[in-house]
């Protein structure tokens, strides 16, 4: 009795693990979609990354909890068809000591050896979703790398603004839309010209140096004799400089801020 | 552990699994004592099996037939098979239950005159009351208290029946009048309704062939003994069922007692411990060490055709009980 226990309990694992594969391989698929569809919306990639993993966290447990409530042995005997009926028969009289059951147990322990957990793993259903799994990647990878111009929304509540790049005092957009003034008219700040240059080419010169420079010509340096003029003789200051109005105005303004930085 | 401890366990071992290897022969077994019988009976394979089943069960089977169907030849050979013995009753309306159970006769010996009792027809292990209808209530009900106690009461005192004791009571479908229908109370007792129907045309060459050509009187070998017949009638008592299929049984059962446009009357619980016994047996039978949802399927047929009343909308529907047994079970 004691080794039908435990070979139920290792059909228990291995329905346990079938399970644990089934449903990661779908919450792999949840993340992916959860994602492709956050990336939509104007927020913080933070967020775009976070909410796809908690929505996948919570449908892995719940999944997970669903189908193991759901979880019987007709699943191992469906796949298995040489223990039909022979499982849960034991199964239900697992604590009856006679001929017969001790019989069916020796039958069933020899049939189990033939079978395998493999035939749980329905091959067609995981190879649709690692395909679907590789198109929505691929999905993500096309939308995002090619820049396609697609309409970002941004969130309409209120309480989850602290989502959006740039935090809680951008405004939505979408909010107050009777306050917006289109103007209409052709007053624009700066050059008015520049609002209506539309399609117009501008012809740009750049001159740095107010003269043409010729790189061909450029030599070597010449000597040149400065005492055959161009030096003065003597050095000497204009005392009407001084004397001038100007000068003086810019003394008083020069003394006026020294006394408001020192007043400051 | 000591060398002695580990023997014992070992032939402890060794005995389980020649108890098991032996129950792995028991398909062989029940194969080879439906060809013993086909030697002399032809076809009919599903009656022979469910009067297998009876036996099985320790139980009576009711069987229906029309006349010339090869019913005593079939329970004399099975009777001889499984070495068992075989008396006949035929019932007639002027049959007395003394005539059934036994009486005290006087005899005289040495001068010395006492009563002996004198056993009736109902001391054996397979008993064949044919057209039991025909018999009056009182006859009736004395072998039907047979069947039930397993012992028979004469005066006062008690005789109890050798064991395995069956009885397999015959009524004719035709011919009713001038009969007495067994009350339904009574035909609630038997374990089966078994239908014997007419040989299909191989069949009926193969009994001409046999039966014409020269006088034939093969001999059936002994196949099992009578305390094997009662180890394998504790066997079928062990088959194990699973929960759901027990409840399948429960559910059909219980569904003739819900059906009311169909069913006047539908089925006790008696007819519940039947189905499940039943299909266990059908199980062994068929060599398998478990019930298959299928086995109470099938045998939800003998077991409660005749436990089940139709109301006058399904007779004028022209359904029989296995019609309506049919659509309960989809």
């Amino acid at each position: 009795m004691a080794k039908i226990k435990g070979l139920f309990n290792e059909v228990k694992v291995e329905l346990l693990k079938v399970v644990l594969i089934n449903t990661f391989l779908d919450a792999i698929m949840v993340f992916f979609i959860a994602y492709f569809i956050t990336s939509f919306f104007n927020i913080k990639f933070l967020y775009i990354v976070l909410i796809p993993a908690s929505v996948t966290a919570v449908f892995f447990f719940t999944s997970t909890t669903i189908r193991i409530r759901k979880l019987r042995l007709k699943v191992m005997e469906d796949a298995n068809p040489q223990v039909k009926e022979m499982l849960r028969t034991a199964h239900d009289n697992m604590d009856d000591e006679n001929l017969m059951t001790n019989a069916l147990f020796y039958e069933l322990k020899k049939k189990m050896k033939s079978t395998s957990t493999g035939n749980l793993l329905e091959s067609k259903k995981i190879i649709t979703r690692i395909i679907s799994a590789v198109v929505i990647v691929f999905l993500i990878i096309f939308v995002s790398s090619l820049n396609v111009n697609l309409e970002k929304i941004d969130i309409p509540f209120e309480k989850l603004r602290f989502m959006i790049p740039g935090g809680k005092d951008q405004p939505l957009v979408g909010g107050n839309i009777t306050e917006l003034v289109f103007n209409e008219t052709e007053v624009v700040y700066g050059d008015a010209s520049i609002a209506k240059l539309g399609n117009e080419e501008i012809d740009l010169n750049m001159n740095p140096t107010m003269s043409e420079i010729d790189f061909n010509e450029i030599s070597q340096a010449e000597r040149e004799n400065l005492r055959e003029g161009g030096v003065p003789q003597e050095i000497g200051v204009n005392p009407d400089v001084f004397n001038s109005q100007e000068v003086l105005d810019e003394a008083e303004q020069a003394a006026n801020y020294s006394q408001r930085i020192k007043d400051i | 552990m000591s060398a002695h401890k580990k023997s014992a366990g070992r032939m402890k071992m060794a005995k389980h699994i020649d108890s098991i290897r032996n129950i792995e022969k028991l398909k062989d077994t029940f194969s080879n004592v439906s060809k013993e019988i086909s030697k002399i009976i032809v076809g009919q394979e599903e009656v022979i099996e469910q009067i297998l089943i009876s036996i099985l069960c320790d139980s009576n089977a009711l069987l229906e037939s029309y006349p010339g169907l090869g019913k005593t030849t079939m329970i004399k050979t099975i009777s001889d098979v499984l070495d068992l013995k075989f008396s006949r009753i035929q019932n007639t309306p002027d049959l007395m239950p003394s005539d059934i159970i036994g009486t005290y006769v006087i005899e005289e010996e040495k001068g010395k005159k006492s009563f002996r009792f004198q056993k009736g027809p109902v001391f054996a292990n397979i008993v064949l009351a044919d057209e039991i209808n025909r018999a009056t209530p009182k006859t009736q009900s004395a072998l039907l208290e047979a069947m039930q106690e397993k012992q028979v009461t004469v005066g006062n005192q008690t005789f109890a029946l050798d064991t395995p004791f069956f009885v397999l009571a015959t009524q004719n479908p035709i011919d009713m009048e001038g009969t007495y229908p067994l009350p339904e109370a009574q035909v609630d007792r038997f374990l089966l309704k078994v239908l014997v129907n007419y040989p299909n045309f191989d069949d009926e060459m193969e009994i001409i062939n046999r039966f014409t050509k020269a006088k034939a009187d093969p001999k059936v070998r002994t196949l099992l003994s009578k305390d094997s017949l009662k180890l394998l009638q504790n066997l079928t008592r062990q088959v194990p069922i699973a929960d759901d299929i027990k409840k399948r049984a429960l559910e059909i059962v219980t569904k003739t007692r819900t059906k009311k446009d169909l069913i006047e009357y539908g089925a006790s619980p008696r007819a519940s411990i039947g189905l499940i016994l039943a299909a266990k047996a059908k199980a062994l039978v068929n060599g398998r060490k478990y019930v298959s949802a299928k086995d109470v399927e099938e045998m939800a047929y003998p077991v409660l055709r005749h436990r089940i009343i139709l109301n006058f909308k399904a007779e004028r529907e022209g359904k029989t009980p296995d019609d309506v047994i049919r659509e309960l079970m989809k």
